[in-house]
């Protein structure tokens, strides 16, 4: 096994090039145009999108999709509102019911919060240990996110440069449903990890 | 009005250019396989540059650029064509050389061999190919000259000159829209030039590649050519004769009757209509 | 030369060359029509160019920033100067933990080294999650793309795979059946998974944390659900600052498969609960590479796959045809370090046109390193040497060239069939004389 200074002394010191500076903050865009752009590059990578006005008409808005019935398993990282008006009992998981990673398995749908947003590149930021089990993330069938839309950021440049703190312990970009094109370059939406995901911005 | 004093100005500032040009001893470097296979077209070339009131000089004793030798990984060999390049550099102001490639080895690879900085700059500044000459130094596309030929014509724009020589934006760039060569081109009234699908796509030609790889450097030839049928050009232009000759080496398989011109020849036989 | 005899072959069905032909061009234009709309793009090019030439000039001091950091966030850090070492350093990590099962997510630096059958020789289950790499996996073969595996195969070559592995219909060949199958038999294998090998898109100094990207979500599912991760990368993979993944994940995707980011993106900074996380930080040949300065910018490459998608020549000879790990143009600069002899055919597969050039997002001069190889590599090319002796010769001046002139128009005259036959193109004219002597004749008193 090779030591740390055994391992350097191979490497040599060459003629230096600087670190170059930039930046590609400046574009001045109105938020809805923000909204409108991320919105349309989220579905442009085979996502689902959602604008409601507050967050307590999420999941009566979501059962409007027709996968979340009464037969589904659901988990929420946050506490979701059910209106009274809404019939039926609907089965969520709790974080007693997962004691490992594999209990996500069976997992259909999953509410989850991410933090910020990137316009340009269409992608939603979810931070490690959002979960107790990362994996519920990737084992869903159908993932539903949401964010509120003041966190929304044109490029990855300013939401990373104005939000160290949520990059501390690492997390997850999150751009659109799993997907592959790997047979024959067809595209196919839902590859191993999540079928559906939908971007909810209140 | 004012429009009209601009125009002044700029005739003015092109006549003067020119006349400076007219004073700079340019060498003409005519490429090996011109020399051999098509005389014609050097010796319009030449007689087109005469026609600008240019000072040109065939540099009789370059032969070739090299450009065989250093792409088989023959180095010494190449430096010994290298070397009399170099040696003729400082009795002249321009060398307009009659290929792409060739200029692109001498402008752009010659600097691997050379340390000289002050060499590889002179390269740099002196060099250059036909169609890049006319546009950046002589500025044809600016000026009054008179040129007419009724044809449908479409452009091979061969690799080096293209991507190395930038002679017109390629499709991976996003870069300014630039096409020197259809600039000067489309000085030639009546001349109707027709783009292809995937123009800047390789010919397959690659010298030394075409001994190597002649089955894949054929089919990228056929496949290029397939191009040209399927907008029935029948006249096919470039500023590289290398690549217009790979091509014709395939075209009577392909049965079909079209016409290779090196692009000086098109300028010259422009000419032959009006004489200024 | 190897290649070109891989390239006779794989010519040998004009059919199924220009279908393969059209599905890289279709990956081109894909990337074409991204970065169309983005108008900063030459800017990024250059500004990721600098920061990797930035790093790679200062990279005992980037190593040693990353490695301290990586340390400090409880990832354990191991360093191998060759693949045999990463290899052994791997299984180590495995057999002390008693793992045989094991998923790994698309690492093409896990594919230089001989990571899978190094392991299955050793008793463990390595099951590749990438779809495409385990189609390939499947059926035994190398990948021909290090962004898209299996894109030499077509939807029914696939169907008759999974029907021989994974008891799908052999006559249902709908890629999204396909993929659902696939979706299921490698559920399977993550939830037994005991550990996760990936690979690393990109290690950041500043924080100590690295990148894995992925659309398909398996590198995520192979290190959330097994408490092992292993993530192998070389050091040309560090970049300075957490910020520059601004840049770099603005041009990688794009250029990779036309996609503005890639489905999933993950930022590893902390072991996850209940977790040991590994980094093994390979050399094998980098450091060597790096002291080459013709060759020193090989190592900004990101391994996104935009030069084989470009290459006129790859599109129509396939990955396979270059008979190495990596194929197309960044694989013909970066194989013959390995092994001269072996892969010194690589930098002649090329007709330098400057494609793969010009759409490398962190502007790797491609076609200029293909060139310089050549002038390594004199002994490699197999056309007979008195060849070129007689070229230089008979070009050497006006006289001699006079000479060749005439030599070509007797071989014209008198055997053009057997050479048009043995060449298969049509001979052009050789003109009666040479534009030196009409020159002669018509500017006499020039002539000196």
């Amino acid at each position: 096994m090779t030591k740390f200074n055994d391992f350097i002394n191979d490497f040599p010191q060459i003629e230096k090039y600087p670190y170059p500076k930039y930046t590609f903050f400046s574009k001045k865009i109105s938020k809805e145009n923000l909204i409108q752009e991320f919105i349309q590059n989220w579905e442009l990578a085979g996502g689902k999108s959602l604008k409601i006005s507050q967050k307590k008409k999420l999941f009566q808005e979501i059962l409007k999709f027709g996968f979340l019935t009464q037969n589904v398993s659901i988990y929420s990282t946050f506490s979701l509102e059910i209106d009274s008006s809404i019939k039926g009992e609907f089965s969520f998981l709790k974080e007693k019911d997962i004691q490992k990673p594999q209990d996500f398995d069976h997992l259909d749908v999953l509410f989850v919060e991410a933090k910020i947003g990137v316009a340009n590149q269409g992608a939603l930021w979810i931070p490690k240990n959002t979960l107790p089990y990362d994996a519920g993330l990737f084992l869903c069938k159908y993932q539903v996110i949401l964010l509120n839309k003041k966190s929304l950021y044109y490029n990855m440049e300013e939401a990373i440069t104005k939000n160290t703190k949520l990059f501390k312990h690492g997390g997850y970009w999150i751009a659109g449903p799993s997907k592959t094109a790997d047979i024959e370059q067809s595209l196919v939406i839902g590859a191993h990890g999540p079928l559906t995901s939908i971007a909810v911005l209140y | 009005m004012l429009a009209n004093i601009n125009n002044y100005f700029i005739r003015l500032s092109i006549k003067s250019m020119t006349k400076e040009i007219s004073k700079s001893k340019i060498g003409l470097f005519v490429p090996c396989y011109m020399d051999l296979l098509y005389p014609e077209a050097a010796l319009k070339s030449l007689k087109f540059l005469e026609h600008l009131n240019l000072n040109v000089s065939f540099l009789y004793n370059l032969t070739c650029c090299g450009q065989p030798f250093f792409n088989s990984g023959e180095t010494e060999k190449g430096k010994f064509f290298m070397e009399k390049v170099l040696n003729i550099l400082n009795e002249y102001d321009y060398i307009i050389v009659l290929a792409a490639s060739c200029t692109s080895m001498v402008k752009n690879h010659y600097q691997h061999f050379i340390s000289n900085i002050n060499t590889q700059t002179e390269l740099k500044n002196k060099v250059y190919e036909f169609t890049e000459f006319l546009y950046d130094i002589y500025k044809i596309h600016k000026s009054k000259i008179n040129l007419v030929q009724n044809k449908k014509v479409s452009i091979l724009y061969s690799c080096h000159g293209l991507r190395e020589l930038q002679l017109a934006k390629s499709s991976e760039l996003r870069t300014n829209n630039i096409n020197k060569v259809t600039e000067i081109l489309n000085k030639i009234k009546g001349l109707e030039i027709v783009e292809i699908e995937m123009w800047d796509e390789c010919c397959g030609f690659g010298g030394t590649f075409s001994y190597y790889e002649n089955d894949l450097s054929i089919k990228m030839g056929k496949d290029l050519l397939n191009k040209f049928i399927n907008k029935n050009i029948n006249v096919i232009l470039g500023y590289d004769l290398s690549c217009l000759t790979h091509l014709k080496t395939i075209t009577k398989q392909q049965n079909r009757e079209i016409e290779f011109f090196y692009i000086g020849e098109i300028l010259y036989n422009s000419l032959s209509f009006t004489m200024e | 030369m190897k290649h070109q005899v891989l390239t006779k072959k794989f010519l040998g069905s004009e059919e199924r060359v220009n279908w393969h032909n059209q599905a890289l061009l279709h990956v081109r234009f894909k990337r074409d029509n991204t970065t169309q709309k983005i108008p900063e793009w030459e800017e990024l090019r250059e500004i990721a160019s600098q920061i990797k030439l930035h790093v790679l000039s200062n990279i005992k001091k980037y190593i040693q920033q990353f490695y301290e950091n990586a340390k400090r966030n409880g990832f354990i850090v191991h360093f191998a100067k060759n693949s045999e070492e990463l290899n052994s350093i791997v299984y180590q990590i495995l057999s002390q933990n008693n793992i045989n099962k094991v998923v790994k997510s698309k690492s093409m630096l896990t594919e230089e080294c001989g990571l899978n059958p190094y392991l299955e020789s050793r008793g463990i289950e390595v099951i590749d999650t990438d779809l495409g790499e385990r189609i390939v996996q499947l059926r035994k073969e190398h990948p021909s793309h290090i962004v898209l595996p299996a894109i030499h195969l077509k939807k029914e070559d696939v169907a008759e795979t999974f029907a021989q592995h994974l008891n799908t219909d052999r006559n249902n060949a709908n890629p999204t059946y396909l993929t659902r199958e696939a979706r299921k038999h490698l559920r399977e294998k993550f939830l037994d998974a005991q550990a996760g090998i990936t690979g690393v898109n990109f290690a950041i100094a500043e924080t100590g944390g690295f990148v894995v990207c992925t659309n398909e979500g398996n590198a995520d599912l192979g290190t959330t659900i097994p408490n092992i991760h292993i993530a192998c990368m070389g050091v040309e993979k560090i970049i300075p600052k957490l910020k520059d993944l601004s840049i770099f994940l603005r041009i990688l995707a794009p250029s990779a498969t036309g996609q503005l980011i890639t489905s999933y993106t993950t930022i590893f900074q902390r072991p996850n609960p209940n977790q040991t996380v590994h980094i093994v930080i390979l050399d094998n040949g980098r450091s060597r590479i790096l002291k080459h300065e013709d060759f020193r910018n090989s190592l900004k490459c990101i391994r996104c796959g935009a030069c084989l998608n470009t290459c006129p020549v790859y599109r129509r000879s396939g990955g396979h045809s270059y008979h190495a790990t990596i194929p197309g143009p960044i694989g013909s600069i970066l194989n013959p370090h390995r092994n001269k002899t072996e892969f010194g055919d690589l930098p002649f597969a090329s007709t330098l046109c400057g494609s793969c050039s010009n759409v490398c997002p962190v502007k790797i001069d491609i076609h200029n390193q293909l060139f310089l190889w050549r002038q390594e590599l004199k002994d490699i090319q197999k056309m007979p040497k008195w060849i070129f002796s007689f070229l230089k010769n008979f070009f050497s001046e006006p006289k001699k060239l006079k000479i060749l002139h005439k030599i070509a128009r007797f071989t014209k005259k008198f055997m053009p069939r057997f050479i048009e036959k043995k060449i298969k193109r049509n001979l052009p004219e050789i003109p009666p004389k040479t534009f030196r002597q009409i020159y002669s004749e018509q500017y006499h008193d020039k002539i000196q």
